[in-house]
């Protein structure tokens, strides 16, 4: 009824405008003066920095858990090789150092950690079919939010597992990476000779994760054979607009699996490292104000930490997500939700005993207000047979250029219930925390 | 001499009077921008809000890719428009998201505005009046999924320079107005290098889209691949 009285509202008032309206063709004064011209050096290697800080307080023990600044550098050198054919080639250079302020275990004091990484590394040869990308890079596979299965193809830094923007999770690797890219076909090829251990956070408090001993120069290279990761992707966009990607990707497991040790300080629990083959599809297609998404996953060989922290079960798992966003042109409302279903064997992929299922559904509302300087957004995950909730609310406010602030919270609840049991965020339970973001961009 | 001249004037009359609507909006689409790939700088300023700088490469009309340069804090949200599919390049997920084409680039101009520079082959025209200096024509959408179902164009038959435009709706109420004004030359030839665009029901809101560079350029195919977008 509302929707049919703004309508109305909207249509008397174009009527009204239709009838009093009549062409003037006047200029109108931009209001800002046109800014000075860049010099061409900037122009050309177009830098970009953006720093930041990151503050989080968990809500259970009223304690900051994370104190981090953060300084990123990002520098492009694109060549011009031919004018008649617009091949390219491209330097792509992302720096990242981070300052971690840590507490010592008095509470009272804390020390700092610094460290860097390179985001990106890179050449990118760019011409009329093909895009070849050589050195260290993010690659990006899927379709659905919030829960990024079919993001495989970089490992992750899980350490702080309710900071789930792919930015943050998603460790560079060294990689070839080529695309053939038809009119509407696409294939990618992807080679990664060199992998990264992903990063955990242990499941259980009081058993540390081992850090990966360090190895000998010639381990190193023994490590190509067995650590290389690889696989292929093929797209098709339709006439219709629907736009189908089916991938294939062998690699070592991304997800957290442990097993308990005896390391150099005591009992700790080792990340297992095993090789899995990843089968998935990704899809989406528009309708008007509405887009339809999925992506489903199928791993195969895959570890999980066994109850016992003994040897890890190897499983087969199955995921999926569908989606649907709805965005309202004129006030720019968007709504979305999701159906998310895991099927997963009970027993070890050899002596299976069942399939176990998991199924979810989520939900992210967002609207722009004074013109995209504020921001705010919630996303909400409710799992279905398992007591999984977790609530993410987030403001972000851009009061100036590239200044940003962003408050969110993180609410979880995943214990077991008289109907429900522990749902995967279970670890997490005890982690509700309110986190602050401030940067900015230049 | 005198024979020459008049017979010279006698036959542009006749070229002029000859034109079928197709012809003239495909004479006005190449005074508006070149029908080969190019590349051009694009200022959007609005009542409120920063003003927002975009580089469109486009190629054809039916693939473009906007990449965001101002305002900062939307740097690096790259569009893509394919015919009348659309992704958007999100920088904190590094990937392009399939999104739908209400999603607006800012302000008054819809994405539209600067995406499809092109009448002809979007929309079928019928000359609604002829004056002696200009024609006022009807184009209405023969695909689905463009930003207006119908623009009503005035052309300047010296020149077939357009003049000014109203975007309508399927019922034929006004929903925009564009004036094509400041023509400079720009890749080769005398173009409009402003377009302002007034909200019908709201004249105060308005937005002016300045055109600060425009080069004719080879563009690759690959740069229009939504798995493309971003490097």
């Amino acid at each position: 009824m509302l929707l049919i009285a703004l309508l109305l509202v909207q249509a008397a008032g174009v009527a009204r405008a239709a009838e009093a309206y009549e062409p003037t063709g006047e200029v109108p004064a931009p209001r800002s003066q046109v800014k000075k011209e860049k010099p061409a050096w900037y122009t050309f290697i177009q830098p970009q920095a953006e720093l930041g800080y990151l503050t989080a307080f968990r809500l259970l023990d009223k304690t900051w858990t994370l104190r981090r600044a953060y300084a990123e550098v990002a520098l492009k050198l694109p060549v011009d090789l031919s004018k008649k054919t617009g091949s390219t080639l491209t330097f792509n250079l992302v720096m990242k150092a981070f300052l971690e302020f840590v507490d010592n275990s008095t509470g009272t004091a804390y020390r700092t950690e610094a460290t860097g990484e390179f985001r990106a590394a890179n050449l990118k040869f760019q011409s009329e079919k093909l895009a070849i990308t050589v050195g260290a890079q993010e690659i990006a596979w899927g379709e659905t939010f919030g829960f990024h299965i079919a993001d495989i193809v970089n490992p992750r830094d899980l350490t702080d597992p309710l900071f789930n923007d792919p930015e943050w999770q998603r460790e560079a690797v060294v990689a070839l990476n080529s695309q053939l890219l038809l009119e509407s076909w696409t294939f990618q090829f992807i080679f990664t000779p060199f992998t990264r251990d992903s990063d955990f956070a242990s499941p259980l408090g009081f058993f540390p994760v081992a850090e990966p001993p360090p190895e000998p120069t010639s381990a190193k290279f023994r490590r190509f054979g067995r650590d290389t990761e690889g696989g292929f992707r093929l797209g098709h966009l339709f006439v219709s607009g629907f736009d189908v990607n089916a991938f294939v990707y062998s690699h070592r497991s991304r997800n957290p699996a442990f097993q308990l040790g005896v390391g150099p300080s005591g009992p700790e629990l080792f990340p297992i490292d095993l090789r899995v083959l990843s089968v998935g599809m990704s899809g989406s297609y528009a309708a008007g104000d509405f887009v339809f998404r999925g992506d489903v996953i199928h791993h195969s060989g895959i570890p999980v930490t066994a109850e016992d922290l003994g040897s890890p079960i190897v499983q087969n798992q199955t995921q999926s997500i569908l989606g649907i966003d709805w965005t309202l042109a004129e006030s720019q409302w968007t709504f979305g939700g999701q159906y998310h279903a895991d099927f997963w064997s009970r027993g070890s992929s050899r002596t299976p005993r069942g399939l176990v299922s998991l199924h979810a559904i989520s939900g992210r509302v967002a609207k722009p207000l004074l013109d995209g300087k504020l921001l705010p957004e919630i996303f909400v995950y409710q799992g279905l047979t398992a007591r999984d909730r977790w609530i993410q609310p987030r403001l972000t406010w851009f009061p100036w250029q590239g200044l940003s602030f962003s408050l969110r919270a993180d609410f979880v609840e995943a214990r077991s219930s008289v109907r429900l049991e522990d749902g995967v965020l279970a670890p997490l339970a005890d982690e509700d925390r309110v986190l602050f973001w401030t940067s900015l961009k230049f | 001499m005198y024979r020459f001249l008049i017979a010279a004037v006698f036959c542009s009359n006749v070229t002029a009077f000859a034109l079928t609507p197709d012809e003239i909006i495909q004479r006005a689409d190449e005074i508006r921008n070149p029908s080969e790939s190019y590349l051009m700088k694009v200022r959007i300023t609005g009542n409120d809000g920063d003003p927002a700088v975009f580089e469109v490469q486009l190629s054809g009309n039916n693939r473009t890719l906007i990449k965001t340069l101002e305002p900062v804090r939307d740097r690096g949200r790259d569009l893509l428009m394919l015919n009348e599919d659309m992704w958007a390049y999100i920088p904190n997920l590094k990937r392009a998201v399939r999104v739908s084409l209400g999603q607006k680039l800012t302000g008054q101009a819809a994405n539209g505005d600067i995406s499809r520079m092109r009448w002809s082959g979007d929309y079928a025209p019928s000359l609604e009046k002829d004056s002696a200096t200009d024609w006022q024509l009807l184009l209405k959408a023969t695909k689905k999924g463009l930003t207006y179902e119908q623009v009503r164009v005035w052309i300047q038959k010296k020149d077939f320079r357009p003049l000014r435009a109203e975007y309508l709706s399927l019922q034929g109420k006004p929903l925009k107005l564009a004036t094509y004004q400041a023509y400079k030359p720009l890749a080769g030839r005398e173009r409009p290098s402003e377009i302002e665009i007034k909200d019908a029901v709201r004249s105060e809101t308005r937005s002016l889209i300045q055109i600060q560079s425009m080069e004719i350029r080879k563009i690759p195919a690959s740069a229009f691949q939504q798995s493309n977008l971003g490097g």
